[in-house]
């Protein structure tokens, strides 16, 4: 009798503290740990029920209201690692407390890069007086290589690079700008953030140095203010490992006084960058506070110099070093953009473009195709 | 619904059990059904009419037959027991193998043939067996007829093994329908059972699975052949945990509720030969096939060439109770053509051999007939074969063959440990003093389950075709 009270009562204590939890605590929308919104209590309808969409939803709620979830992702990433498992939900546990986005050579899509690639191409020949400037950055799996887990094989953006060069050499309005010699050659410095996929302020700006050298121009000297050192990332919001010490977050200030609209005026600030944005749990919003589709930077130099930036979120801190060089920035995210690109090329007076996407995005994005739309 | 959700734990099981304990013996059969029920409907609400037709039907059926035989018309209990069986094996083939018969009146003739959208019920394999189980019985004079149509339900809708078995069949539960008094031990037993149960599904077939399903997706000409045995590997281990990590969940939740479910898998990866194999792979299946196809088909007591057709016969048919496909139906003949091979011919040479040998040439042949299983593209098949066997071209090993094998090493050891005899002669080995150390052990487990289920995605549920 008595050898049977410890395995009995820690069972259903388990299981009742867990049914009791969910009545007790209050659901949550939104989960800042994980960076998404979680499913709350559905409401129970004759139809709901009847179609099986009630027991679905109910089942979802029941694992995103879970009152320790995050407890329970930090345990599960935990034991994974424990027991030598060296990714998990699509991350690579890196050396020196690096997390990386985990993308094998199954998993990158040759088709949708090249179609990309053929936007891009299609885009620069219907606009062939214009100077057209592609930039595809490598990530953190590439750049910083030595850092994956021992024996792991990501697919090789090398080779994917050399592709696109390949494929532009007779587009002769593109210039591809390739920033992976510079970044290699600094590749002991922060140039990706150890939690988040993207790349930190200076890993931008050894890649805004290619750039200047592709343009012909003198790149400025990196200087940058520490705007947070509390920064926990996309990557560390899959895995919730245990004990990470955070990012710190740079950014370059520049010179020139700007005006900032975003969605054509639907709001305009005196800044690139977005104080608010450093409460929320997602800081790399910082950079001009997330991506809209549609952002015009006019700053007050009279130059002439109009340029278009058709990116991803790569280009938000990279942005801050090319403010004084232009009389106006015109940034679209075709994700959210959903305008005639020719027209608005027209209307801007852009003379001078730059395609900049992170790699990993670049054969994934399903949005780019809009660009060659006439 | 699955034993490893949320759901399910937080919810489902503890309502359930309060309700059950708490209510007076009479209603406990009741409550079992209702519970049962609303499991059953959670994923697929229409089809809970099946199942109350499927348990109305035979129940009638068992009263008539009954009826029948005491008034001395064998007769009519005969065409009382063949109505029953035709007509639990129409829902069954009706649900289940419809569409493929459909797609294949259009392959061989070309005729155009709309394709039914029918959903297959969960579970319909198991059940309609189970209350087969029954009316035959009845028929053949082993069981009384069961005149309390909730005792009866609750045997046929009984959700701890309803939708993966093992098929109890009636005969094993009928006093215990009557009598289901829970003792602490019990309880005890079922928790340890369910704990074991759950580790198995969520943390070594979830896992393991996780492989293979990336590995069948990718483009499998470029699969080198280490990578493609490993991937085999993975998938005979994930089917082995989730299946008998199921039937324990099954098992260990009877127990909970005061019954006793025949075992289902008695270490199937141990075998050192095919027919052992069958012997120790869910055994409630094959028990079914033996007792009511097997035997009345007149087993190995009409001759030889009889015999070989009657194995032949009950393969194809366990084949295709694994799934409406053509790969299923192989996949059976395939043990029954091996099992027809060991019992005529190689028997003797089997009984002379190292055990380590015959232990190879076991698992060999059950690596590959997870393969077939697994693939029902036939196309993949024959690409997966090939990636096995060197043919695509893709060489012996790459970089991601390494990988998996690092990443996943204490994973696989702990595959080959718990397919081994091992942790059942630690757990005999464990003293009543000491039986709190185990304890602990099957807690951590579950604790840490629960934290795999709420932290992941997949959770494949791999009986949907049964």
């Amino acid at each position: 009798m008595k050898r049977n009270y410890l395995i009995v009562a820690c069972f259903f204590l388990i299981v009742a503290a867990g049914c009791v939890s969910y009545m007790i605590t209050p659901d949550k929308k939104f989960s800042p740990d994980e960076n998404r919104y979680l499913t709350e209590r559905p409401k129970c309808t004759a139809k709901a029920l009847l179609s099986g969409e009630y027991t679905e939803k109910m089942d979802s709620y029941a694992t995103d209201q879970f009152a320790l979830r995050t407890k329970a992702i930090t345990l599960k990433t935990q034991v994974s690692k424990l027991a030598g498992v060296k990714d998990g939900n699509g991350v690579y546990f890196g050396k020196d407390d690096t997390l990386m986005l985990k993308k094998t050579p199954q998993e990158f899509s040759q088709q949708k890069y090249e179609n990309n690639l053929f936007a891009v191409s299609a885009f620069a020949k219907r606009n062939e007086k214009i100077p057209f400037y592609v930039m595809l950055a490598p990530t953190a799996s590439y750049i910083w290589k030595d850092k994956l887990p021992s024996k792991a094989v990501d697919y090789d953006q090398r080779e994917k690079l050399d592709q696109a060069a390949a494929y532009f050499k007779d587009d002769e309005n593109i210039t591809l700008v390739d920033p992976s010699q510079e970044l290699l050659q600094h590749k002991g410095e922060d140039l990706y953030y150890r939690t988040d996929h993207h790349w930190t302020e200076k890993g931008a700006y050894y890649a805004y140095r290619s750039l200047q050298e592709a343009m012909g121009r003198k790149p400025k000297e990196y200087k940058a203010d520490k705007v947070t050192d509390s920064f926990y990332g996309t990557l560390y919001s899959k895995v919730l490992p245990f004990g990470m010490k955070p990012d710190t977050i740079e950014a370059y200030r520049p010179g020139s006084k700007v005006e900032v609209s975003h969605s054509n005026g639907k709001k305009v600030t005196d800044s690139i960058f977005d104080e608010d944005k450093l409460k929320v749990k997602d800081k790399y919003q910082y950079f001009l506070g997330g991506n809209d589709d549609e952002v015009t930077i006019k700053t007050g130099n009279k130059n002439g110099q109009h340029l278009l930036i058709v990116k991803d979120s790569y280009a938000n801190s990279f942005l801050p070093f090319l403010v004084d060089d232009y009389e106006t920035i015109h940034m679209v995210d075709l994700r959210y953009f959903n305008g005639n690109m020719t027209m608005y090329m027209k209307t801007k007076k852009i003379n001078k473009v730059l395609v900049l996407y992170n790699l990993n995005n670049f054969d994934e994005d399903t949005s780019i195709v809009k660009v060659q739309m006439p | 619904m699955v034993f490893s959700s949320s759901a399910f734990l937080f919810f489902f099981l503890p309502i359930t059990l309060i309700a059950y304990y708490c209510c007076p013996a009479k209603f406990k059969n009741l409550i079992l059904v209702f519970a049962s029920l609303l499991f059953y409907a959670w994923g697929e609400p229409k089809y809970i009419l099946i199942m109350l037709f499927s348990t109305v039907f035979d129940y009638i059926n068992g009263r008539l037959i009954g009826k029948f035989q005491e008034a001395g018309k064998n007769q009519a209990a005969k065409g009382v027991m063949i109505v029953s069986v035709v007509g639990n094996l129409g829902i069954l083939g009706f649900f289940k193998y419809t569409n493929l018969a459909l797609s294949t009146v259009h392959s061989i003739t070309g005729m155009v043939v709309p394709t039914l959208s029918i959903a297959l019920p969960i579970g319909i394999s198991f059940y309609t067996f189970q209350t087969m189980s029954y009316t035959l019985d009845v028929y053949r004079k082993q069981v009384k007829p069961q005149h309390n149509i909730i005792d009866f339900a609750a045997y046929v809708t009984c959700f701890p093994q309803l939708v993966a078995g093992p098929i109890v069949r009636y005969i094993d539960l009928e006093t215990q329908l009557k009598d289901h008094r829970v003792t602490m031990d019990d309880v005890a037993e079922g928790c340890r059972r369910f704990c074991i149960g759950m580790g198995k599904k969520v943390l070594l077939a979830n896992s393991a699975g996780a492989i293979w399903d990336s590995l069948i997706a990718s483009d499998l000409t470029r699969v080198p052949v280490a990578t493609a045995w490993i991937g085999a590997v993975c998938y005979t281990f994930q089917i082995f945990f989730d299946f008998s990590g199921y039937s324990d969940m099954a098992i260990g939740l009877g127990k909970l509720f005061g019954f006793t479910f025949p075992e289902n898998f008695n270490l199937p990866y141990i075998s050192k030969s095919i027919t052992e194999f069958w012997r120790r792979w869910h055994i409630s299946l094959s028990t079914w096939f033996k007792e009511y196809v097997y035997i009345p088909l007149g087993g190995n007591r009409k001759g030889v060439p009889r015999q070989i057709l009657n194995l032949l016969i009950v393969w194809a048919l366990t084949g295709f109770w694994h799934g409406a496909a053509y790969n299923f139906l192989l996949w059976g003949l395939y043990y029954g053509v091996l099992l027809i091979i060991e019992k005529f011919l190689l028997k003797k040479y089997l009984d002379k051999m190292p055990a380590a040998l015959c232990h190879l040439y076991t698992m060999f042949l059950v690596v590959m007939g997870w393969v077939l299983f697994a693939c029902d593209d036939f196309g993949k098949l024959k690409q997966y074969f090939a990636a096995m066997f060197g043919a695509n071209g893709a060489g012996v090993a790459n970089g991601s063959t390494l990988y998996i094998l690092c990443s996943h090493l204490v994973l696989f050891i702990l595959c080959v440990l718990c397919s081994s005899t091992l942790p059942r002669k630690l757990g005999e080995k464990v003293s009543e003093k000491y039986i709190w150390v185990k304890d602990l052990i099957l807690i951590l487990i579950f604790v840490v389950s629960i934290s795999f289920i709420i932290g992941s995605s997949y959770n494949p549920f791999l009986y949907f075709r049964f």
